[in-house]
């Protein structure tokens, strides 16, 4: 009898990657940031790839690490939304959390994880069609199936580096920001880490969840960033 | 072995013993040992722990819980300031957690719905005695795949007096009047010994009865104490208050935020 | 195919016109072929009786057992298809130790009656889940103590359950029941109880007896204990009607 490899055919080590999700709410809705670069290791395998995925009108699902497992996910997320459009439910951001939740978890428990961070993203309907009562929905899943909600989330490199500058934007306005400024909080936070992370990319999109206008997703867009500061820290010649 | 059929009876000797010989070259050549699949490969870990505190005072009649509410990766970085480790289960039972919060969340679910399905099944809320076995149970039943939490339930008991019960991640289980559990653990248990059980006190010192007020006070004083030193500990305290006879009561309070 | 009037007992979930269910009612007839049981509660604890009818002489009597131990604190005695009572006493045996087990407490005679009583209902002729294909032609009495005191009930084919002060089911069960109610009151003492359940025409040999008293555990919360009557005690009793 052969013997089974199985640890093969799981997902121990990811292997081409999204890197950082950084994310926030504004007073109406929630503005998500990724860039548009998958890596295979250190090298930018794929670029022009977005890594955020529509559920619907109300959600909108992103991703760190393993590209492949998400490609998957996108799936099963699928199959989910249309079984709840079975009985004219559409599925909501709090919902699909705690169904991503029990999945990664029970696959960790299988000890063949998903190799995702995943930012859930929404605004939850309390009263159907009232959009008055609409929250924003900033959820978290870990690859462990570790859980939480939070009001801003930097993920990857991006939670040691950016979490707390995040934060303390955040905290200068609470829940009155506006879009424009979180949006602006966003960009000021993808060149930070631009300047640390060697698989971030210039190149990135900005997808958004509105209460009013539902899920828009984000246009390519690059930044530059000021590079000056390499005149005088280049250890080679 | 692969040519072996199990018909040894009828077969030639010689013949026999030239397959004998054969298998015994094919292992010398590949000891099972150096196959890859027994090569001691590192393995993935399923557990990560996300750090925090968490104690419980039982008195006369009441208990109160309290956590902070800080979630930490690698100890070092916060991953939100408001996270919750105790879960009010129901009227008269508390479960405080810490350690991996991936298995907190499977076993405050396992609990609640066992918890609902037994209000059906005996027409009756779920007392915190039961639930404490219960819970051991639980966790004993991942032996061998344990839930990597500091577990502690507290309530009032059928008897209308305080109770905490205390929990290792495998389901030992042991009542105690005060615990605590989680990563600041070891500085919050020795505060409480010297302030309620009076152990590392001299004879004629001070000895205050245990009131309510006094419970409060220095659950306040340990976790401000914890957040001084230890780093996976801060932002906020969660203080959960049962007494018997009242609706349980929850309070946040400030704590450090560094 | 066309059904007569009087085939509505054909099948076990198919109502009669009238709103009966008749293999149901039938199984309580059965009931009423078997030997005859007795429980009273008393403030003492619960008392079980049971009695042994051997039809012949070369039948070993003392291998017929018509009580039977659920758990520490709870006794049950049946009538009717005593094989079918077998189904329905390990279900209660299971279910006091699975509690048990989960909880490291003692059942509630209740519970323990309410669990036997849905596998009484779990009756079909479908084949879609292996499960009894008629009712279970027993009657049982459940007789306990635990946290609240001494409880008596009885449960008959239809599943339903009844907390009882004292009751009688199998053959003679109405002739019984008459005495029991002329007979019971409030104050009623064990000793009292058992003579009662004696002054039928019995004898050591072709009754049986159980009581279950309430003591403490060893955290102090009441309990029942279950203990067979001897053959000398109910020899002693005999004497003294």
């Amino acid at each position: 009898m052969a013997p089974v490899h199985d640890e093969l055919q799981r997902t121990l080590n990811p292997t081409c990657t999204g890197a950082s999700v950084i994310a926030m709410q504004y007073k109406t809705g929630v503005v998500v940031m990724t860039d548009r670069v998958v890596s295979y290791g250190k090298m930018a395998r794929y670029k022009n790839v977005s890594r955020q995925y529509k559920v619907n009108d109300n959600v909108l699902v992103t991703f760190g690490g393993d590209h492949a497992d998400f490609q998957w996910l996108q799936n099963v997320i699928e199959r989910q939304v249309l079984l709840w459009k079975r009985f004219d439910q559409d599925i909501g951001p709090k919902a699909l959390h705690g169904y991503l939740t029990s999945l990664l978890y029970a696959r960790r428990c299988k000890m063949n994880p998903l190799w995702n961070t995943l930012v859930v993203a929404g605004v939850e309907e309390e009263e159907k069609n009232n959009k008055e009562t609409s929250t924003p929905f900033i959820g978290i899943i870990t690859q462990k199936g570790c859980a939480y909600q939070v009001k801003h989330v930097a993920t990857g490199l991006g939670a040691f580096l950016l979490n707390q500058a995040v934060e303390d934007e955040f905290r200068k306005k609470g829940d009155e920001l506006t879009r424009q400024e979180a949006e602006a909080v966003l960009k000021k936070a993808l060149e930070l880490t631009l300047y640390h992370d060697c698989v971030a990319d210039n190149d990135f999109e900005i997808g958004r969840v509105d209460a009013n206008e539902g899920v828009v997703l984000g246009k390519e867009q690059t930044i530059i960033g000021d590079w000056s500061i390499a005149e005088t820290n280049c250890q080679y010649e | 072995m692969s040519n072996f059929t199990g018909i040894t009876a009828t077969m030639n000797p010689l013949a026999e013993m030239a397959q004998f010989k054969q298998n015994m070259r094919e292992v010398a050549a590949s000891p099972e040992w150096r196959t890859s699949k027994l090569i001691e490969r590192q393995r993935w870990n399923p557990y990560s722990m996300e750090g925090g505190s968490t104690a419980a005072i039982s008195g006369d009649n009441f208990a109160i819980v309290a956590s902070d509410t800080r979630m930490t990766q690698n100890d070092i970085n916060i991953l939100t300031r408001d996270a919750e480790k105790i879960h009010v289960l129901n009227d008269s039972i508390i479960l405080s957690t810490s350690g991996f919060y991936g298995d907190v969340i499977q076993l405050r679910k396992v609990l609640q719905s066992r918890l609902h399905k037994y209000r059906f099944d005996y027409r009756a809320d779920m007392s915190a005695d039961l639930c404490a076995e219960l819970l051991s149970r639980n966790l004993y039943y991942r032996r061998f795949f344990p839930y990597y939490t500091g577990a502690m339930l507290a309530g009032i008991d059928e008897n209308g007096k305080g109770a905490v019960f205390s929990y290792d991640p495998i389901g030992c289980i042991e009542r105690l009047g005060y615990s605590a559990s989680g990563a600041a653990e070891p500085m919050i248990i020795p505060f409480l010994d010297c302030q309620i059980g009076h152990v590392t006190v001299a004879e004629d010192y001070e000895k205050p009865p245990l009131t309510i007020e006094r419970a409060i006070s220095l659950m306040k004083d340990a976790f401000r104490g914890a957040a001084e030193r230890e780093i996976s500990t801060g932002d906020k305290i969660h203080l959960v208050i049962a007494e018997a006879g009242k609706p349980i009561v929850q309070k946040f309070l400030p704590l450090r935020e560094d | 195919m066309f059904l007569t009037r009087s085939e509505y007992d054909r099948g076990v979930n198919t109502f009669s016109p009238e709103g009966r269910l008749f293999q149901v009612e039938y199984a309580i007839e059965a009931v009423k072929l078997g030997s005859t049981s007795i429980g009273i509660r008393t403030k003492e604890g619960v008392l079980l009786a049971a009695e042994k009818r051997s039809t012949s002489k070369l039948m070993v009597n003392d291998a017929i057992e018509k009580i039977s131990k659920v758990d520490q604190h709870v006794a049950v005695t049946f009538a009717g298809l005593i094989a079918d009572s077998r189904t329905l006493v390990e279900r209660a045996q299971i279910e006091a130790q699975n509690f048990w087990f989960t909880y490291n407490r003692k059942i509630r005679v209740e519970d323990v009656t309410q669990s036997v009583a849905n596998l009484a209902l779990q009756f079909g002729d479908d084949d879609v889940k292996a499960s009894m294909s008629r009712p279970f032609g027993v009657a049982m009495l459940f007789a306990g103590v635990d946290q609240e005191g001494a409880k008596l009930f009885h449960l008959d084919p239809s599943g339903t359950f009844i907390d009882c002060k004292a009751k009688s089911i199998g053959a003679a069960s109405d002739g019984a029941e008459q005495n029991l109610k002329e007979q019971y009151h409030d104050a009623l003492t064990l000793k009292e109880a058992l003579k009662q359940v004696m002054e039928e025409k019995l004898n050591a040999a072709n009754v049986e007896v159980v009581v279950i008293k309430p003591t403490t555990d060893e955290k102090g919360r009441q309990i029942g204990q279950f203990e067979r009557v001897s053959d000398a005690e109910l020899d002693q009793v005999i004497a003294a009607l």
